[in-house]
């Protein structure tokens, strides 16, 4: 049980602080998504607006709530009350709930409701976005509410959609008349996916404002989506993967030498855990990775595969389920969605018996499928006596990299892991790291079956699949990801703190006593807006190595 | 063995492993020969605790061709109680109470079984029941050998511990699910093969009295752990408390019992002290039967069952059958030997 006591002692602190460091709010608006049940992201969610008003005065929108499928399917304990006091704390000049309002749009009972300036509850013309668009998010939050897969042809699913479609209607509608009745300097949302997320995402971009996206993971991270930077036609993040993949080009793998002990210092934390670990594996005690070369690796190999059943003597191709209604369709991907995929690889699996194939199942699929996906597609499998269907979890992380010779995902971050091991991957799909280059990534269906095959055979040849370099740029990119790209701020604290009265009570004692000069979340963000970087970076990128070296402070360089 | 050839596992940052010297014993988590723990985290105190239903433990051999005979001392104590619990709860998709809210479930009449491998070959098992007469604690020694030619040239030696997977109906009554979990390996002694040779011994969840064990009617029966050599063993059963030369148990376990136990127990003496066979079963780890045979009663008031070498470790069951009545299950003091002598 979450033990936050007394939130209010906080709220005031913060109301205070805040007063005197954002500009004066003029006439033009930041808004800001509110719609998460933890407070640690709505925090920084709240922290970034914050962060971007001490240079771009503005006033601050917060758009929040939960629907009933919201509080059915992913929330326990989602407490608008609080998160209203925590906005209003922050400068909040408007909290609003947006799925109430959508309901009473939906049912034709909503009254006048004036936000920033508009009639939210009266009439509002149909947004802008493209029916493809529009269909997607549809689409994507329909699978995600239902947990399923794909939508099938049956009456419960027909009745889902429809309800998700009438009220992103809604939705997309006060999205884009609040944005396009305002001058928004930025959106901030802790998600792109969904109709309550996504369409206000889609809206900005399609106004020309810039979207702010902090995870929820590490210190400070954000992605910066900016309109200019968007591919035409291509999903959300599309554009996002481009940029990065250039940023960590000129950056962080122009500067490899200088980087090196970094690299090998956060490769050798996620072996034993540290930092940030995998969230869905739980302790160490399956997630820790102890093996160090081939004579380790061989026997644990032996062992996991004597358990299994399988030939150690064979490659073995691990295939990594998705959470299989996870945000469909916001990046691109080879096939219509995650599950046909997941099917398709089966189908290559069955024909290709001189290897053996690990089906692995999503550790928290139970929260994203209620359809048994993973049990359906072993059953029409279980006559191949060279394809095995586990729990992920029944196999620690010893084992699974002790078998694995081919990673198959569409986007997962095993597709990082692996490769900085020397064990090659395929992808499916873009992710934030498919640009760059240390996994192979296919974008058609016969694309990625040829590779499939091709790495098959290069297996059983003895070919080397992933070069040395791929290995470095492998585990650069961890770095970058954990360090580079991760800003540790007072005003925030690590993920790992917790929502209790701990991370409230440090957050407080840096607002009263530690003066806010070159805070590094301000300093970040501002690098990021006025350089329209994709990522917040810890450091600034721009200096010559040596200056670079004096701000990473790198062990062993004098 | 398939070799991936793009292989890169290591870190500049790996500490050095410092190979364990034969003989030599590892009873610290701290321990720089222990190498790969998995499913298992190290103990500050002791050397490592299951926290998953399979737990493994990599010990580095500083002489890998040499052999090494292993002691494994076991330990199950409120502690893993409560981890196994709380593992339990994890698997059903819930979050354990927090430690100030936490209570323990009762699992004084559960058993557990763990099956100890090492090169992936299984060596022997141990059955552990913690009762509340245990003081908080059960400790069980289990040992094994190790052959030259099973550790290679890396002298990576790698223990598991998990649950046997075809243990027949009468073992698993009462069994916990994944009874791995919460275990605690205390202490591992490693020796060199000139010494003693490794002899058969029981493990029957209770402590060993002399050279005898008890063993009780719940969870009524008990595991044999081969010989070095896995040849034959001789089992000695007197029913508890008749001919078998042994007191009753001493110290805390001889406490006054409760009337309505007492009763019970008295019941149990009077078919113990009956003259007539007994139904012994046993079992392979494989799940297939052994022996299954009558033993007649000897003067002595004991009966002898010969288990057939390289049949590895197995589950036995005993009985005493009355007037051609069912088999009646009672305490028994087992006592076993090679059949070498």
């Amino acid at each position: 049980m979450r033990q936050l006591t007394d939130f209010r002692p906080f709220a005031q602190t913060a109301s205070t602080f805040w007063t005197h460091n954002v500009l004066p709010a003029g006439e033009r608006v930041v808004l800001v998504e509110a719609m998460s049940q933890d407070l640690r992201v709505t925090l920084r969610n709240l922290t970034v607006a914050n962060a971007l008003r001490r240079i771009e005065p503005a006033r601050l929108v917060v758009y929040s709530g939960a629907d009933e499928d919201w509080n059915q399917v992913v929330w326990t304990y989602f407490n608008l009350d609080e998160i209203r006091r925590m906005a209003e704390a922050y400068g909040a000049e408007t909290v609003f709930d947006a799925h109430d309002l959508v309901d009473r749009r939906v049912t034709g009972t909503a009254a006048e409701q004036v936000v920033a300036g508009v009639d939210l509850g009266g009439d509002l013309p149909e947004a802008g976005i493209t029916q493809e668009t529009f269909d997607q998010i549809v689409h994507a939050t329909a699978c995600r509410m239902a947990k399923v897969a794909r939508l099938e042809d049956i009456p419960e699913h027909h009745r889902k959609r429809a309800q998700v479609e009438a009220r992103s209607r809604e939705f997309a509608r006060i999205y884009d008349a609040l944005i396009s009745r305002n001058h928004v300097v930025a959106l901030v949302s802790s998600h792109v996916d969904y109709n309550n997320f996504g369409l206000a995402v889609e809206a900005a971009l399609r106004h020309d404002v810039p979207v702010l996206f902090p995870q929820s993971t590490g210190g400070l991270k954000v992605y910066g989506l900016f309109p200019e930077q968007q591919l035409p036609h291509m999903p959300v993040r599309a554009g996002l993967t481009e940029q990065i993949a250039d940023f960590f080009e000129r950056h962080v793998w122009a500067n490899r030498e200088l980087l090196a002990p970094s690299r090998e210092l956060t490769t050798w934390r996620s072996k034993g855990t540290l930092g940030r670990p995998s969230w869905w594996r739980s302790g160490p005690a399956v997630s820790n990775m102890d093996l160090r070369g081939s004579h380790d690796r061989g026997v644990i190999r032996r062992y996991a595969s004597m358990r299994i059943g399988l030939d150690p003597g064979l490659p073995v191709v691990s295939v990594f389920n998705h959470a299989v209604s996870d945000a469909l369709g916001t990046n691109v991907e080879a096939f219509s969605d995650l599950g046909e995929w997941f099917e398709e690889t089966a189908e290559v699996a069955a024909q290709h018996d001189e290897v053996n194939w690990l089906f692995l199942d999503h550790p928290q699929q139970r929260l994203y499928d209620g359809s048994d996906f993973f049990e359906t597609v072993a059953a029409r499998f279980a006559d191949r006596p060279h394809m095995w269907f586990m729990r992920s979890l029944d196999l620690s992380k010893n084992q699974l990299v002790a078998l694995t010779d081919l990673v198959l995902t569409v986007r997962g971050s095993v597709s990082n892991e692996y490769p900085a091991l020397g064990i090659p991957a395929i992808q499916s799909g873009w992710s934030e790291w498919s640009g760059c280059g240390f996994t192979t990534v296919a974008e058609t269906p016969d694309a990625y079956r040829e590779v499939l095959v091709k790495h098959l055979a290069g297996l059983l040849s003895g070919e080397v699949l992933i070069s040395p370099e791929q290995v470095e740029r492998a585990r650069l990119w961890a770095w970058f990801y954990r360090a580079g790209a991760d800003v540790h701020s007072g005003l925030v604290q690590q993920w790992q703190m917790g929502e209790e009265d701990e991370l409230f009570h440090l957050l407080s004692v840096n607002m009263r006593h530690v003066e806010v000069d070159a805070e590094p979340a301000f300093a970040a963000v501002r690098r990021l807006w006025r350089r329209r970087d994709p990522v917040l970076t810890r450091i600034d990128w721009r200096h010559d190595p040596e200056s670079l070296a004096d701000l990473l402070a790198p062990r062993g360089m004098p | 063995m398939f070799h991936l050839p793009s292989l890169d596992l290591g870190t500049t940052y790996d500490e050095p492993i410092v190979p364990q010297e034969v003989p030599g014993i590892i009873d610290r988590g701290s321990s720089p020969a222990l190498c790969i723990l998995d499913g298992a985290g190290r103990a500050p105190h002791r050397l490592s605790r299951v926290v998953q239903p399979v737990g493994l433990l990599g010990i580095r051999l500083a002489q890998p061709n040499a052999g090494v005979r292993v002691k494994v001392r076991l330990l199950v104590d409120d502690m893993s109680t409560a981890m196994w619990d709380k593992h339990i709860i994890r698997t059903r998709g819930e979050q354990p109470p927090d430690d100030a809210d936490y209570v323990a479930p009762d699992v004084s009449r559960n058993h557990r079984l763990v099956e100890v491998t090492a090169q992936g070959r299984s060596r022997v098992v141990a059955l552990m029941m913690l009762r509340p007469a245990d003081g908080g604690v059960l400790r069980q020694n289990v040992s094994f050998e190790v052959g030259a030619d099973e550790v290679d040239e890396s002298g990576l030696l790698m223990i598991g511990l998990e649950q046997p997977g075809h243990a027949p109906d009468w073992a698993t009554e009462g069994l916990l699910v994944d009874s791995v979990a919460g275990v605690c390996v205390a202490r591992l002694t490693l020796e060199t093969l000139d010494g003693d040779k490794v002899e058969p011994h029981v493990s029957t969840g209770r402590p060993r009295v002399g050279k005898d064990s008890l063993a009780p009617v719940d969870p009524g029966f008990f595991v044999v752990d081969p010989s070095s050599d896995s040849g034959p063993a001789v089992l000695r059963l007197a029913p508890h408390g008749v001919g078998a030369g042994v007191d009753p148990l001493p110290g805390r376990r001889a406490k006054v019992r409760h009337p309505v136990r007492a009763a019970r127990a008295g019941l149990l003496d009077w078919h113990a002290s009956a003259r007539g066979p007994a139904a012994v079963e046993v079992v392979d780890l494989g799940g297939e039967t052994v022996l299954e045979a009558e033993t007649p009663q000897g003067d002595d008031g004991t009966h002898e069952v010969s288990v057939p070498g390289g049949v590895g470790p197995v589950f036995v069951r005993a009985r005493k059958l009355r007037g051609g009545g069912a088999p009646i299950p009672v305490d028994w003091t087992v006592r076993v030997r090679s059949a070498r002598g």
